[in-house]
C-alpha cells in the first residue's frame, strides 16, 4: 500500500504548495492595499503509524498565518482624515449593521451624513467628548458612536474669562471725582479707553468699553460699559450704568498692583455670563498707555471649519475664531495575540478565542501606538519576498509532482507485471 | 519592516518631498522682488517607519524688526505729509525773498509812500502808492485763500486716509480670521501671514500702530496712543469732512472706537502717521500761519487808521487807506481779528476807479472832514505821509497766538512771519529726510531677514536636484532588482 501512500503524500504536498501560491497571489494582489497584512503559509507534517518494515508516508498540512501585528510603512497624504497607526492597536470600525470590527485601514473620508467611512465602507467609531457627559468608561464596545463631522455645526460659547494687561501712564492728569466714567455724567472724561469683544449666551458679540481714569497718585478707576449704550455723540452719558467698576491701587516703587488692590474684575455680560477679567499683570509706569495683551474667550455661533486629529486620537473641531474644541476621541483596540485574529473581507479582523479578548485603550497610552493624521499605513507585502516564495513554491510543486509521477510509473510497472 | 517594497516607498516619498521643496524654491524665486514676500522654508520630517514628508512651512520673519519698521514708517509718513503741505503752501505764497512776498510788497508800499512824500503834489505818485497798497491787500487775500486751500486739501486727504484705514482694517479681518482658523494648506497659511504683514505695513503709513499677538496667532492692533483699532473685529474710524474752510473754522476731529485721536483736546492723541501729520497741518501749522497773516492785516489797518483832527477831538479813531468788514471802527491793538487778512481791502474812497481820490493818502480824511490832516488841501503837505512811513518802523502790540512775540514793528513782524513758515518747512524737510533714511535702513534690515536671496535659492535648487536624482536612482535600481526576480520566475 505504500505506493498509494507516496502518491497521496505528494498530492498533499502539491495541495500545500498550491495553498502557499494562493497566499502569494493574494499578497501580490494586495501589495498596495492600505492596512493589508501579508499572509503566509506554515506547514506541519502528519505522520502515520508505522509497523515493522512498512513505512507509510504521511502528509503535510497547511495553516495560513496572517502577520497582523506587522507594521506597514507609513506614507504621507494630504487628507487629515487619513489615519495611520504607528505601533500597536487597531481602529474600531463597524459595518452598516453596527457589528464592531478591528482594522488598520485608515483611509477615512466623510460620507453624505458626515460619518467617517473607510475604503471598505466601515464606519470609524469613537467616544463623543461632550463636556456635559460623564467621563468615558472604557468597557467593551459600549458607548462608542460613529464619528460624525456634520454634527459639529453651530456651536457658540459665552465668554467667561479673559485677561487684560496694560500699562497705565503714571504721569496722567487726575480726573475729578464728578467727571469719573463711573459717575456717567455728561462731563465725564477718562485717561485711557480700550474695547473688547465678548460673547453672550447666544453668541451675540457684545463689545465692552473699558475706561481707565486716574483718581489719585497710584490709584485708578476701571469702569466697564456696554458699547451698545454709548451716546451717538460725545463720550458720556451711556444709556445704562456701568457693567462693572473697580479701583486699582499701584505700588509707587514697583509700579505693580499692591497686594490689597483688586486684581480681577467680574463683568456681567448682558444676556451672557460673568467674565472674570484677570488684571494681575497691570502696571503703572512712566510711559504711555500701552495694551500688552487683551483676550476674552468665547466664540460666536459658527460651523466647525476644520478638523484636526491629534496623535492621541482626539478629534478637534476648529471654529471661526480659532477655538479648538475636542469633540471625539478615537480609541484603539488591542488583543493579546493579534496574529490569531480572523481576517475578514475589507481588511478587518475579528477577535477569536485564540486571539484573546478585546481591550480598549487610547493611543499613546498603555503601550498602544500613536495615530498619525494625514498618513496611511501601507500593506506589509514585500514583492521581492513574494516572488522568491513563488519560485520556491513552484519548484516544490514540481518536485511533488515528480514524486507523484514516479509513484504512478511504479504503479504502471506493477500493473504491467500481469500480462 | 525593511523590504524592497518599503525601500520603494521611501524613494517615492523622497521624490514627493523634493518636488514640494522645489515648488517652494520656485515660489521664493518668483516673489524675490516683492518686498512684502517673506522667504518660505519647508520643514521636512521623518514619518514613523522612515519615509519623509514636508510637515509645514515656516516663514523668515522678525517681529521685532517688523515692529520697528511699522514705527519708522508711521513717523516718516507723518513727517512727509507735513512737508508736502508746507511745500504746497510755500509754492503758493512764494519765497519770502521774492518780490511777490507779503514782506516785499509792504516794503514797496513804504518806498512808494516815500517817493510820494518827496513830491506830494504829484498825482502819478499817489496812484502808484495806491497800486502798491492794492497789491498788498490782494496779496494778503490770496495768501489767506491759499492757506485755507491747503487746509481743505489736508482735510480731504484725512477723510481719504480714514476711509483707507477702514478698508485696510476690513482686509485685515479677512486675513487675520483665516490665520486664526488655520484655513487652507500650509502654503496658503504662510501667504496669509505675508498678506497680514503687508496690510500692517500699509496701515502704519496712515496711522501709528502697535500690535499684540494673542493665542492662535491672533493679532490685536492699537494706535500709538493706545486706542483699540482691531480686536477680533475692526473698530470704526470716523471723521466728518468739512466742506468749506475759513479762518476760524476748525476741522472735525478723527474718532477711533469713539475716542478723539486728533484735534484739540484729543484724549488719546496719535503721534505718528499720515493722519496725524495732516491733522498737524490742518489744525496747527496753517492755523498759526493764518493768525500771522491776520495780525499783519490788522497791523496795516491800525497803522493807516486816522484819529480825529478837530481842535477838540471827540470822535473815535477810524480806518484809513486799509479797510475791512468791521469798518469804520479800528480793531483794538494786540488782539487778533480772525480772518482779517481775507477781508482786508483798499478803501474805495482812495480808488479813482470807484470814484475815489488817491490824494486822501496824503491828506487823510477817509472818515470824513473831521479826520482830515490837511483841511486846506495844501499840495505840498507832507506831515501825514511822514507819519505813515514812520509807522512801518514803530513797534506795536501783536497777539501772542501768532507765536511771533507781543511787540514788533510791522516790517519785522512780516519778515518774522515769512521766516517762521520757511523755518517750519526746512525743519519738516529735515525731519522727513531723516525719517525717510531711517525707514529705508530699517526696510533693508527687514529685507535681509525676510527677503529672498536668489543665490541661496539657487544653491538649494542644486541640492534638491541631486536629491531628486538620487531618489530616482534608487527607484530604478529597485526596478532592476524586481525585473531580475521576475526573470527568474519566467
Amino acid at each position: 500500500m505504500s505506493l498509494y501512500g507516496v502518491m497521496r503524500t505528494s498530492v498533499s504536498g502539491m495541495t500545500a504548495q498550491a495553498n502557499r501560491l494562493s497566499t502569494v497571489a493574494e499578497n501580490v494582489a494586495n501589495v498596495n492595499t492600505t492596512g493589508y497584512k501579508r499572509s503566509s503559509c506554515e506547514f506541519y507534517s502528519l505522520l502515520l503509524a508505522t509497523c515493522g518494515g512498512n513505512y507509510e508516508s504521511g502528509s503535510v498540512l497547511t495553516q495560513v498565518r496572517y502577520g497582523i501585528s506587522g507594521q506597514g510603512s507609513i506614507i504621507n497624504t494630504p487628507s487629515v482624515t487619513d489615519l495611520a497607526i504607528s505601533g500597536d492597536g487597531f481602529f474600531i470600525v463597524s459595518d452598516n449593521n453596527g457589528t464592531p470590527f478591528l482594522t488598520r485601514a485608515g483611509s477615512f473620508v466623510p460620507n453624505g451624513d458626515g460619518e467617517l467611512v473607510n475604503a471598505a465602507g466601515f464606519h470609524l467609531m469613537g467616544y463623543p467628548l461632550d463636556p456635559n457627559l460623564p467621563g468615558i468608561t472604557v468597557n467593551g464596545f459600549t458607548g462608542l458612536e460613529r464619528i460624525t463631522l456634520s454634527d459639529l455645526e453651530l456651536t457658540s460659547s459665552p465668554s467667561t474669562s479673559g485677561n487684560f494687561i496694560a500699562n497705565l501712564p503714571s504721569d496722567a492728569t487726575i480726573v475729578a471725582a464728578a467727571d469719573l466714567p463711573s459717575a456717567n455724567a455728561a462731563t465725564g472724561t477718562y485717561t485711557a479707553k480700550s474695547s473688547l469683544v465678548t460673547y453672550d449666551s447666544l453668541g451675540h458679540e457684545v463689545v465692552v468699553d473699558i475706561f481707565f481714569s486716574k483718581t489719585a497718585a497710584g490709584s485708578w478707576e476701571m469702569t466697564v460699559y456696554n458699547k451698545a449704550d454709548a451716546p451717538a455723540t460725545g463720550d458720556f452719558p451711556y444709556a445704562a450704568g456701568p457693567l462693572a467698576t473697580t479701583s486699582l491701587d499701584f505700588d509707587m516703587t514697583t509700579g505693580k498692583l499692591t497686594g490689597a488692590s483688586a486684581s480681577s474684575l467680574s463683568i456681567p455680560i448682558p444676556g451672557g455670563q460673568t467674565v472674570a477679567l484677570d488684571l494681575t499683570q497691570m502696571t503703572q509706569l512712566a510711559t504711555s498707555y500701552t495694551v500688552l495683551s487683551a483676550k476674552v474667550n468665547g466664540n460666536s455661533p459658527s460651523g466647525a471649519e476644520l478638523i484636526e486629529i491629534s496623535k492621541d486620537g482626539t478629534v478637534f473641531a476648529t471654529y471661526d475664531n480659532g477655538t479648538r474644541v475636542p469633540v471625539y476621541r478615537i480609541p484603539l483596540a488591542h488583543v493579546p495575540s493579534p496574529d490569531m485574529m480572523s481576517p475578514l473581507a475589507g481588511n478587518v479582523f475579528l477577535p477569536t478565542s485564540e486571539s484573546g479578548d478585546v481591550q480598549i485603550g487610547f493611543a499613546e497610552e498603555g503601550g498602544l501606538g500613536s495615530i498619525n493624521s494625514g498618513a496611511l499605513e501601507q500593506s506589509t507585502v514585500d514583492l521581492a519576498s513574494e516572488l522568491t516564495t513563488m519560485i520556491d513554491s513552484q519548484r516544490s510543486y514540481s518536485a511533488n509532482s515528480k514524486v507523484f509521477q514516479t509513484g504512478s510509473e511504479l504503479m504502471d510497472v506493477l500493473v504491467n507485471l500481469k500480462r | 519592516m525593511s523590504s524592497l517594497s518599503s525601500a520603494l516607498n521611501y524613494a517615492i516619498s523622497g521624490l514627493t518631498t523634493t518636488a514640494a521643496q522645489t515648488a517652494l524654491v520656485a515660489r521664493n524665486v518668483t516673489f524675490a522682488s516683492d518686498p512684502d514676500y517673506s522667504r518660505k522654508i519647508a520643514n521636512v520630517i521623518t514619518l514613523p517607519g522612515g519615509a519623509s514628508a514636508v510637515a509645514s512651512y515656516s516663514r523668515s520673519a522678525d517681529k521685532r524688526l517688523l515692529d520697528k519698521f511699522l514705527d519708522v514708517s508711521s513717523s516718516a509718513a507723518g513727517k512727509q505729509a507735513i512737508l508736502d503741505a508746507l511745500d504746497r503752501l510755500s509754492e503758493t505764497i512764494g519765497d519770502p525773498e521774492s518780490d511777490s512776498s507779503i514782506t516785499a510788497m509792504a516794503g514797496k508800499l513804504q518806498q512808494s509812500l516815500q517817493a510820494y512824500e518827496a513830491n506830494p503834489a504829484n498825482g502819478v505818485l499817489a496812484a502808484d502808492a495806491l497800486r502798491m497798497a492794492t497789491n498788498l491787500a490782494n496779496g494778503l487775500n490770496q495768501a489767506t485763500a491759499a492757506v485755507q486751500d491747503v487746509r481743505k486739501t489736508a482735510d480731504e486727504e484725512m477723510a481719504a486716509s480714514v476711509s483707507r484705514i477702514n478698508t485696510l482694517l476690513d482686509q485685515f479681518k479677512v486675513a487675520n480670521d483665516a490665520i486664526v482658523r488655520g484655513d487652507g494648506t500650509a502654503t496658503q497659511l504662510a501667504d496669509n501671514l505675508d498678506q497680514r504683514d503687508r496690510i500692517l505695513k500699509q496701515l502704519s503709513e496712515e496711522i501709528g500702530i502697535r500690535t499684540t499677538t494673542r493665542p492662535n496667532n491672533d493679532i490685536a492692533i492699537y494706535t500709538d496712543g493706545g486706542v483699540t483699532l482691531f480686536e477680533t473685529n475692526p473698530r470704526k474710524v470716523t471723521m466728518e469732512p468739512t466742506q468749506t474752510f475759513q479762518p476760524g473754522v476748525a476741522g472735525q476731529p478723527v474718532y477711533v472706537d469713539g475716542v478723539r485721536i486728533t484735534g484739540l483736546p484729543a484724549i488719546m492723541p496719535s503721534s505718528t502717521g499720515k493722519l496725524q501729520g495732516l491733522a498737524e497741518v490742518r489744525d496747527r501749522v496753517t492755523v498759526t500761519y493764518q493768525t500771522q497773516l491776520d495780525e499783519i492785516a490788522r497791523g496795516l489797518v491800525e497803522m493807516f487808521a486816522e484819529s480825529d483832527q478837530q481842535p477838540v477831538p471827540s470822535l473815535p479813531d477810524a480806518v484809513g487807506l486799509f479797510t475791512y468788514d468791521g469798518a469804520p471802527a479800528v480793531p483794538p491793538p494786540g488782539i487778533i481779528v480772525t480772518g482779517l487778512a481775507g477781508g482786508i481791502r483798499v478803501n474805495p474812497l482812495a480808488d479813482p476807479a470807484q470814484g475815489g481820490n488817491p490824494a486822501l493818502i496824503r491828506d487823510g480824511g477817509f472818515g470824513g472832514a473831521a479826520y482830515s490832516y490837511n483841511p486846506t488841501s495844501a499840495a505840498g503837505f507832507q506831515g501825514r505821509l511822514a507819519q505813515l512811513i514812520g509807522a512801518f518802523e514803530t513797534p506795536r502790540a501783536f497777539d501772542q497766538v501768532a507765536q511771533l512775540g507781543s511787540q514788533a514793528s510791522l516790517k519785522t513782524f512780516g519778515a518774522n512771519a515769512s521766516g517762521w513758515i520757511e523755518a517750519k518747512r526746512q525743519q519738516a524737510n529735515q525731519n522727513a529726510e531723516f525719517d525717510q533714511a531711517l525707514k529705508s535702513r530699517t526696510s533693508e534690515s527687514l529685507l535681509r531677514v525676510t527677503g529672498v536671496n536668489i543665490d541661496e535659492e539657487m544653491a538649494a535648487l542644486l541640492d534638491l536636484e541631486k536629491a531628486y536624482q538620487a531618489s530616482s536612482k534608487v527607484i530604478s535600481v529597485i526596478d532592476g532588482m524586481l525585473a531580475q526576480l521576475l526573470e527568474a520566475v519566467g
